[in-house]
């Protein structure tokens, strides 16, 4: 084989061993993917909304109120713990779900509801009495 | 866990016998992996396949899911069995690989050795990444396995999966992914993370083992060992796959189509290799939109090839309809329309195509995304091309780059007319598209470059001077 090839597969199996080893290792040192993140996916998995789901009827559009500070992600993980409910953000639906996060300052509140279930952990769960 | 894997047990053994029966190949050390992960990919579409009818047909979640299953695999068994079809007329040809005993190897040891241990590292980092994000990566659990957990847990309600109301969850998606899971979680009587991340795991490794696999049956082990080293070391692969995205299912029916008309192309073989070509084409359309495009191309290309073999095209379109079929229904009775087709208007879509800065735009994120694969690892493999050179010996007609090439033109149309802020557009997804197109790139590129062994058989351009 000539020098070109020799030099050419050597150096492709160089590059791919590093890749290969270098993403090991980054991974176990910088503790890679975000452990935070893949914790409380599980926390709003299997304890945040325990408290309230019984109530929530399969297939009904519930509103969705938070003061996370990262609200999208919040709601998101609400409607994956949730499903098949479809949770809309917002107070619009007869069945409106507060999301209360302590670490943040302003309270979110829903207006004109009656409180149905407090599921603890500032997870609330209102009712709009009768037609809108 | 013992349930789930007893569960895919049916679908596998009939998609092993579909294999089987479509590619007669001589007996050859690649044969088992070659349709072994063939029968892996298939198994996991035809099951969701046949957990999404009866869902449409009885609910989701009815009993009789598994009486239905025993009867319709059974029956597929039987049909592809060796007793009730005859044997091939014509076996493929040798694989390359037959002929390498004896014959002088370069890197004999270096490139099982060297592959073995990328493996190992590529284990140890998927092994990782499953253990530490059980769920998935963001769009993992915010839109496949949410889609998957309202078809396992709506009953009557299944269909709120598809609702407008959750314009973010892309309610137009296909459903290959969702109801592999939900079929998982159905067997299993619970909602594990184990289900989920099996598929993961099992369509990166049949993309992995099918690349290799193809190439060692096109040209040589040498080759086999470069292209699953390559893929293996790609480090955003592994992660795609243990995202739990459709991404990697995607790029592993891309490859499949990829792979069979390729064989077509250089070895004959009939028309059972196009037919189950279009149907693993079809399901790369059951698994993400961009499967759709990538059809809608595949067509076009043999279209150039089916000229002059028309038996072969019919055979495709036969082998794509049956799953055509069901995502026409899906498409047409159960999603809503697509945001970006939405987004549409006739004046904002031509103002659009007429923006040049849009284009440039397109060309610097698709140059920053190639570049970055590894990083580098694009470049090295260009170098790598022009060390070896071209290879010798039959080629094909230039199927998957010409493939390649027309999915990179439409997505860049896609890009042109995003009703999606572009910039946003194309940081949030041109990364993941190449992906789903690189193990057919790395198809192309192994097969279209030299054999350290052709290499080793050219004579040398300095011959050693006579005294």
């Amino acid at each position: 084989m000539s020098r070109r090839a020799r030099a050419g597969v050597a150096g492709l199996i160089v590059c791919a061993a590093s890749l290969a080893a270098g993403q090991l290792v980054r991974n176990v040192l910088a503790g890679e993917p975000n452990e935070h993140e893949a914790a409380l996916v599980a926390e709003y998995d299997t304890r945040r909304f325990a408290g309230v789901a019984d109530l929530l009827p399969p297939g009904e559009v519930v509103g969705y109120v938070t003061n996370d500070p990262e609200p999208t992600r919040a709601y998101y993980l609400a409607q994956y713990v949730l499903a098949p409910c479809i949770i809309v953000r917002g107070e619009g639906p007869r069945l409106v779900l507060v999301d209360d996060r302590p670490e943040s300052e302003e309270r979110p509140v829903a207006v004109d509801r009656r409180l149905l279930r407090d599921g603890g952990d500032g997870v609330r769960l209102y009712v709009r009495e009768g037609p809108r | 866990m013992s349930a789930v894997l007893l569960a895919l047990a049916p679908p596998w053994l009939a998609a092993y016998l579909i294999v089987r029966w479509a590619c007669p190949l001589p007996p050859a050390p690649s044969r088992t992996l070659f349709r072994s992960s063939l029968a892996t990919g298939l198994a996991l579409g035809l099951s969701s396949l046949t957990y999404f009818l009866w869902a449409v047909c009885a609910g989701p979640e009815r009993p009789g899911l598994l009486v239905a299953e025993l009867i319709t695999f059974g029956a597929l068994a039987a049909a592809f069995g060796r007793t009730m079809l005859p044997s091939p007329p014509h076996p493929l040809p040798l694989s390359p690989e037959a002929g390498e005993r004896g014959v002088r190897q370069p890197n004999r040891a270096a490139l099982p050795g060297a592959f073995v241990f990328v493996l190992l590292c590529a284990l140890g980092s998927a092994g990782w990444y499953l253990i530490h994000r059980p769920h998935g990566n963001w769009d993992g659990w915010a839109i496949w396995n949410l889609r998957a957990r309202f078809l396992h847990r709506g009953c009557e309600h299944w269909t709120a999966a598809f609702s407008p109301l959750l314009p973010w969850t892309h309610p137009d998606y296909p459903l290959l992914l969702p109801a592999a899971v939900a079929r998982g979680w159905s067997y299993a009587g619970e909602e594990t993370t184990f289900v989920p991340r099996l598929i993961a795991i099992l369509f990166g490794a049949a993309t992995v083992g099918l690349l290799m696999s193809t190439l060692t049956r096109l040209r040589g082990t040498s080759q086999g060992y470069l292209g699953g080293l390559v893929l293996l070391a790609t480090p955003y692969f592994l992660e795609l796959t243990t995202d739990q995205y459709a991404d990697v299912p995607l790029a592993f029916f891309y490859l499949a189509s990829a792979a069979f008309l390729e064989i077509q192309d250089r070895q004959g073989g009939g028309i059972r290799l196009p037919l189950l070509a279009g149907l693993f084409t079809a399901l790369a359309a059951w698994t993400k939109n961009e499967g759709v495009l990538f059809l809608a191309v595949t067509v076009l290309i043999r279209l150039r090839v089916g000229v002059r073999r028309w038996r072969e095209l019919a055979a495709f379109l036969v082998g794509a309809l049956p799953v055509v079929l069901v995502l026409a229904y899906f498409k047409l009775r159960l999603a809503p329309v697509n945001d970006l087709i939405a987004g549409q208007g006739a004046q904002a879509t031509f103002a659009r195509l007429f923006d040049g800065r849009r284009y440039g735009l397109i060309d610097w994120f698709y140059l920053v995304a190639l570049v970055s694969i590894g990083p580098g690892l694009a470049v090295v493999l260009a170098v790598y091309r022009v060390l070896l050179g071209g290879a010798t010996g039959r080629p094909g007609h230039g199927h998957t780059p010409a493939v390649l090439a027309l999915m990179l033109a439409g997505y860049a149309v896609v890009y042109l007319t995003t009703p999606n802020e572009l910039a946003w557009h194309l940081s949030d997804s041109v990364h993941r598209l190449l992906m789903q197109l690189w193990p057919s790139a790395l198809l192309a590129l192994f097969l279209s470059t030299a054999t350290p062994q052709e290499v080793l058989a050219r004579p040398s351009p300095h011959p050693p001077a006579s005294r």
